[in-house]
């Protein structure tokens, strides 16, 4: 293997370290000597080096993750949660006792309104238990996309 | 000790990215991946050197399905909606560096998929010419000669910009 149109044809595979010993070997004797074949290397190493240089920015989408799954965060997180939770269910206990106490409405008006909430909490408490019962019996829960 | 096939996800899914230009389509890519990795019957064990090449190779065949699907699959240059240089820098890079790796992924995203996808698995993702035959189902021989023709396009358009 001597010419410089065989060497091309195996810089990728000398920059990859993927040729045997021996081709390894006169390859990088014919690069000391011949500077076009040279050149042609120097330019593959670099076309390397650009393409890692942008696939190093997903590194940073990794550590991004990180942050967003960051411990102390994700429990200030839960306790806003919870205490919205909270204070909305009192809101709606309130003005519920406000509805019913509210001397202005009639009891049919009060007895039907009641009826659909009541029925409305119904439906979502029974949403909920099936997407509990869902994912507790989810044989891919652990798996995290 | 972290699933194996959680470690490979972030790798995996940089690769449906790459494939299919789109993250809602890469997700989709990783999802229908995972879900053969868990329950077809024919998989190499997660902790096994292979494992790593099958399951690349799921995620690039249905890259390219989905590819088909949109009828996306065509060797003209893909229209990426992430792959602009606002989308890519980061704070401490400067102006230059951005612009810079804006141009080169212009670029990859330029080439044929069969061109792209072999210079990523061998840059970005580190496989040997042994394993990338296995993820794009060539013979081992035609591995160098592939990845020497995608670079040396890769070369011309990088060059033609400077």
């Amino acid at each position: 293997m001597n010419s410089c149109d065989e060497i091309k044809e195996k810089l990728s595979g000398y920059i990859d370290s993927e040729l045997p010993q021996q081709q390894t070997q006169q390859i990088a004797v014919h690069l000391a000597q011949c500077e076009e074949c040279k050149r042609l290397h120097k330019e593959l190493l670099d076309v390397q080096q650009k393409v890692k240089m942008v696939v190093n920015d997903q590194a940073e989408e990794d550590h991004l993750e990180k942050i967003m799954q960051e411990p102390a965060a994700k429990q200030n997180l839960q306790w806003g949660w919870l205490l919205i939770i909270i204070s909305s269910i009192m809101m709606m206990l309130y003005a519920l006792a406000c509805f019913i106490t509210d001397e202005e409405i009639n009891s049919f008006e009060k007895i039907t309104a009641i009826l659909l909430g009541a029925g409305g909490i119904l439906l979502f408490l029974g949403v909920i238990r099936q997407r509990i019962a869902a994912a507790k019996s989810d044989k891919y829960k652990d798996i995290n996309l | 000790m972290k699933d194996p096939l959680q470690r490979l996800r972030h790798e995996a899914y940089a690769l449906a990215y790459q494939l299919s230009g789109k993250r809602e389509d890469a997700l989709d890519i990783l999802q229908d991946a995972t879900t053969r990795a868990l329950t077809h019957h024919n998989v190499p064990a997660r902790q096994s050197a292979e494992f790593k090449a099958w399951f690349f190779k799921v995620v690039r065949n249905r890259a390219i399905d989905q590819l088909r699907k949109q009828q996306r699959f065509t060797h003209t240059p893909l229209e990426a909606d992430d792959f602009k240089a606002e989308n890519i820098r980061s704070p401490e890079q400067s102006l230059e560096q951005s612009q810079l790796k804006s141009q080169i992924q212009s670029a990859l995203m330029k080439l044929k998929l069969e061109q792209r996808e072999i210079i990523l698995l061998k840059d970005y993702h580190g496989f040997s010419y042994a394993e990338i035959a296995k993820v794009l189902d060539i013979p081992e021989g035609s591995v160098m000669s592939r990845l020497h023709r995608a670079r040396l396009v890769l070369r011309k358009l990088l060059t033609d910009k400077d």
